[in-house]
């Protein structure tokens, strides 16, 4: 297994010919959480949706394990790379063990369509998440906790090295965005996956982070272990926001304490 | 809770040497349900008609065993018989570019006409019933067909932008429709009364008269076309679940999307060639058969089908019922059963 | 697209428009003396100003009088009020592919008057004209309802969707009677591709108070409908009775649509088009883009039934099928342009 799992050489990502991302070099480590943060349209989702070989690049390449993304075929890399996006919508009436059937894809042909690796895998996945009991009910029915679950364990029986996650904690509450994110921090303690995700947290972020890649306008402007990159400055520089980093006090990983207009009780605006 | 074996009640799992595929577990006996129907109707429906021939003699004549009437060979096994199976092939044949085409755009309030089909088809039919009315009637199926592939592949083209998108297909695919419908329109408007009135038959979808020369040029279409989207059925489940969730599952997005409209497109202009343009089976169908097998569609493509079938066959049964002696075209009864039910459906889904 | 939000900022100054709206109105005129001149027997302007204020009993006056004047009339009131209905049920609607046609009012009236043929065993041109009026209100309430009880509420693609289904199964029931019913067929057909020709003064004069009210309505509700369009919690947030504009400007529509097919039968595209182009000069302000509207949607009519007048002289095209020919490619070009996903 090599250091890194994903890198960019001279990446540029664009929409309708606009580049979001340009020139972009980036090393991805294996076996390690990464979180991308950034303020809105910095290019974080963009960036994960090139990594996750959803968007052609205009120039540059991405390289998996020293071989460009694009010259391998899509099942040889959904098989080593997972993607889930923002708020992905399931069908009708698809049950949970269905939906976690189908990240068995990369694996199955015409003629093999359910081998007995498919549903080990499967019936793993859904120990890993605790979603046995739920397993035969409609993906729909779900909370937002128990369907993000049922998504994460789709790409768990994907069983890819590398995971990337979109936002996976946007809309959901605070317990269950703790649920997920500890759910993710254990898949990469036990089995050393490595992990990429967007968070809007930082907090989340740095607490969950073995490394932050901080990015603004589609450029990266800082990245490294939490305790180097979240600084007060570069919070300024990248969010436009006034902060105090402190420790946090439950898990020791930098805490940015965010200054606006009202700093006071019964404070009054002039 | 067991932790390895059998996942309890959902599926059926089939594994020899080398092949191995699941199938939900209700759709055996849904299916079995379904040709028991189909086949009493038409058993049914041969018997209908200006002489009447009793069910069990049905059966005999067809099996080729001797019965009282020497004459009900020729009207079970000449006329009536290849009908029956054109609407029941047809239904099949709706049911399945409906199908295709839910899944294709994510709509599930898409049917095959969407993509232009039933338009191009049209105005083709249209064009020769009435600007070359001297033509053979076999140039008919033909026409219908070529003018529904020219019009399908015009509408995916124009709806490309860079990709395809459900969307914009369904969009197109309406504007398309107007068009072809105005040129229909004018020739109604200026055509020969008696070949105009023969054009809006066509037009409502009829199985009349249908001959065996028809199964057999029908046949291989549905048969290929059938067996292609039963095989490409697995990729849709991908594609149900959005464009980067399929991609990033590893599925070619562009490809399968490609051949199964190629499929649908396919069927549903045989169909349409074959019996004209019969209304909302290619959308009543996929959501019965999602209601009795649920969506995955291993299972609800086969079910879809016979319950297209199924529709068809009754739906020209009724209408030599209701009005006898008076022939209603069952494409007529299947727009009278299907809009509201298409409604309802609309109501119904509000979430 | 940048350029053009430029030039909207330019262009939206009252004054500009003001002026716009007269021009429009020159164009208007001199493309309706046209009309009244154009067709098988040329008449000069000069003898069409002669004709309307001192008619001295001539053929040409005749002509002039009884069939050139209600038609040329009929044209400039039904332009304006498809356009209008359209501009309207875009706004009402937040979709920007609305149109009457497209949302099965067409084929709802065409089912009543084939229905009404059918039953009754003859009619005029003014008989029908009554019936096409409920058969657009029924299909009309149809429609709007639907559309609003599907997932999501009234998204484009569910009002496109329940005016498919609306129009499949009316029309389904239309050719249902018209195999049936030769005699209907032959009867009916030309008034089913929609045109203005042969229409006679009395029936112009019928129909008119539907569309005047119907469009004194409509252009009354502009400012209504401009806030509306910022979408329905917005509106009530400005403390605006939403439901009363929305029954009020279907009521328009109604009036309107129901009006024009009553006259002219169903002519699609016009409603869609229209606003569009008027879009470009206007920008999104409903109390300038419903009257210029009008406006367009008039001089497009005429100019189209000049045209389906002149193009196979001596025959005559319904108007009705040269609209959906001309409109359809913007259509597409439309979708093309504004649906990206």
């Amino acid at each position: 297994m090599t250091d890194t799992a994903l890198t960019t050489r001279k990446l540029t990502l664009a929409y309708d010919g606009k580049p979001i991302i340009e020139g972009l070099d980036l090393a991805i480590l294996s076996g390690k959480i990464t979180v991308l943060v950034g303020p809105n349209g910095c290019g974080k989702s963009t960036l994960l949706k090139g990594l996750g070989r959803l968007l052609k690049p205009q120039h540059g390449v991405v390289y998996l394990d020293s071989t460009s993304i694009f010259k391998l075929s899509t099942k040889k890399v959904a098989q080593q790379l997972g993607l889930l996006p923002q708020g992905p919508i399931a069908p009708d009436g698809l049950t949970v063990r269905e939906l976690v059937a189908q990240g068995r894809y990369p694996y199955q042909s015409w003629l093999q369509q359910w081998s007995k690796e498919d549903e080990k895998e499967v019936e793993s996945a859904l120990a890993i998440t605790e979603l046995q009991e739920l397993a035969h009910r409609p993906v729909d029915s779900l909370s937002g906790g128990q369907r993000q679950r049922a998504w994460i364990a789709m790409t768990l029986a994907q069983n890819t090295q590398i995971l990337l996650l979109d936002e996976p904690t946007t809309f959901l509450d605070l317990a269950h965005q703790m649920e997920v994110l500890d759910l993710l921090y254990e898949l990469n303690q036990r089995e050393g996956r490595t992990i990429v995700m967007v968070l809007h947290e930082l907090n989340q972020a740095c607490r969950y982070g073995d490394y932050l890649i901080a990015m603004k306008a589609g450029q990266v402007c800082a990245q490294g272990v939490p305790h180097n990159v979240m600084t007060e400055a570069l919070v300024q520089d990248v969010f436009g926001l006034d902060c105090r980093i402190v420790s946090d006090p439950v898990a020791g990983t930098p805490l940015c304490i965010p200054i606006g207009r009202k700093v006071s009780v019964g404070q009054k605006f002039a | 809770m067991e932790k390895t074996g059998q996942s309890p009640s959902q599926w059926l799992v089939l594994r020899t040497g080398f092949l191995s595929a699941r199938l939900d577990r209700r759709v055996p006996k849904i299916l079995l349900g379904l040709t028991l129907v189909t086949l009493t109707a038409m058993v049914w429906s041969v018997g209908q008609g200006d002489y009447p021939v009793p069910p069990l003699d049905v059966i005999r004549t067809i099996l080729g065993l001797p019965t009282d009437n020497p004459e009900y060979g020729f009207i079970v096994n000449t006329l009536r018989l290849p009908r029956t199976l054109v609407a029941w092939g047809v239904g099949m044949a709706l049911a399945i570019a409906g199908t295709l085409t839910q899944g294709i755009t994510r709509n599930p309030l898409a049917a095959p006409g969407i993509i232009g089909v039933n338009a191009g088809a049209a105005l083709a039919a249209v064009s020769l019933i009435i600007v070359f009315p001297g033509a053979p009637i076999a140039a008919l199926p033909l026409a219908a067909f070529v003018g529904a592939f020219t019009v399908a592949i015009l509408i995916y083209l124009l709806a490309w932008n860079g990709g395809s998108s459900p969307v914009r297909l369904i969009l197109v695919g309406v504007g398309f429709s107007l068009v072809a419908g105005s040129l229909t329109n004018l020739m109604i408007t200026f055509g020969n009364i008696f070949d105009v009135s023969q054009a809006m038959v066509w037009l409502a979808g009829s199985v009349y008269g249908r001959s065996w020369a028809q199964v057999f040029a029908f046949t291989p279409w549905l048969v290929v076309f059938g067996l292609l989207s039963l095989v490409l059925g697995r990729e849709l489940n991908a594609l149900q679940m959005g464009d980067d969730v399929a991609r990033s599952l590893g599925s070619r997005l562009e490809w399968q999307r490609g051949w199964l409209l190629l499929s649908s497109v396919a069927l549903a202009a045989a169909a349409v060639a074959t019996a004209g343009g019969i209304a909302f089976v290619g959308l009543m169908a996929p959501h019965i058969a999602r209601q009795l097998v649920g969506p995955s569609h291993e299972g609800l493509l086969p079910t879809a089908a016979l319950t297209g079938g199924m529709v068809v066959v009754l739906a020209d049964l009724l209408g030599r019922l209701l009005f006898a002696p008076i022939e209603l075209p069952c494409g007529i009864i299947t727009a009278v059963i299907g809009a509201p039910y298409f409604m309802y459906l609309l109501i119904r889904d509000r979430k | 697209m940048e350029r053009i939000k430029e030039r909207l900022l330019i262009q939206s100054r009252p004054s500009l428009l003001a002026i716009g709206c007269i021009l429009g109105i020159w164009l208007l005129l001199a493309c309706f003396v046209t009309s009244i001149a154009s067709g098988v027997a040329d008449i000069s302007p000069a003898d069409v100003y002669q004709a309307l204020t001192a008619p001295n009993g001539s053929t040409e006056h005749l002509i002039i009088r009884t069939v050139r004047l209600p038609r040329s009339l009929a044209a400039l009131m039904v332009g304006a009020a498809v356009a209008v209905a359209g501009a309207i049920m875009q706004g009402l609607t937040r979709n920007p592919l609305a149109d009457p046609g497209i949302l099965g009012i067409n084929a709802g009236a065409a089912f009543a008057v084939v229905t009404a043929v059918f039953l009754f065993n003859t009619g005029s041109l003014n008989f029908y004209a009554g019936f096409a009026m409920a058969g657009a209100a029924i299909a009309a309430i149809t429609v709007y309802g639907l559309g609003s009880l599907g997932r999501g509420g009234l998204t484009p693609l569910n009002l496109t969707i329940a005016g498919a289904a609306l129009t499949a199964l009316v029309s389904s029931l239309t050719t249902g009677i018209l195999i049936i019913s030769q005699r209907t067929l032959e009867e009916i057909r030309f008034w089913l591709a929609g045109s203005v020709a042969g229409r006679d003064m009395e029936l112009v004069i019928q129909v008119m108070p539907y569309l005047l009210v119907g469009l004194m309505l409509g252009l009354v509700l502009g400012k209504q409908l401009t806030t509306l369009s910022l979408g329905d919690a917005v509106a009530k947030g400005l403390g605006q009775k939403t439901i009363w504009v929305k029954v009020m400007a279907a009521m328009s529509v109604v009036l309107l649509a129901g009006g024009s097919v009553a006259i002219a039968g169903p002519i699609g595209f016009i409603g869609l088009i229209v606003p569009h182009i008027v879009r470009f000069w206007t920008g999104a302000d409903y109390r300038w883009i419903l009257p210029y509207s009008a406006l367009c949607g008039s001089i497009l009519l005429l100019l189209a039934d000049i045209g389906a007048r002149l193009i196979i002289q001596p025959q005559e095209l319904p108007v009705g099928i040269v609209m959906p020919l001309l409109g359809a490619p913007f259509f597409i070009y439309l979708t093309r342009s504004q649906v990206k996903r």
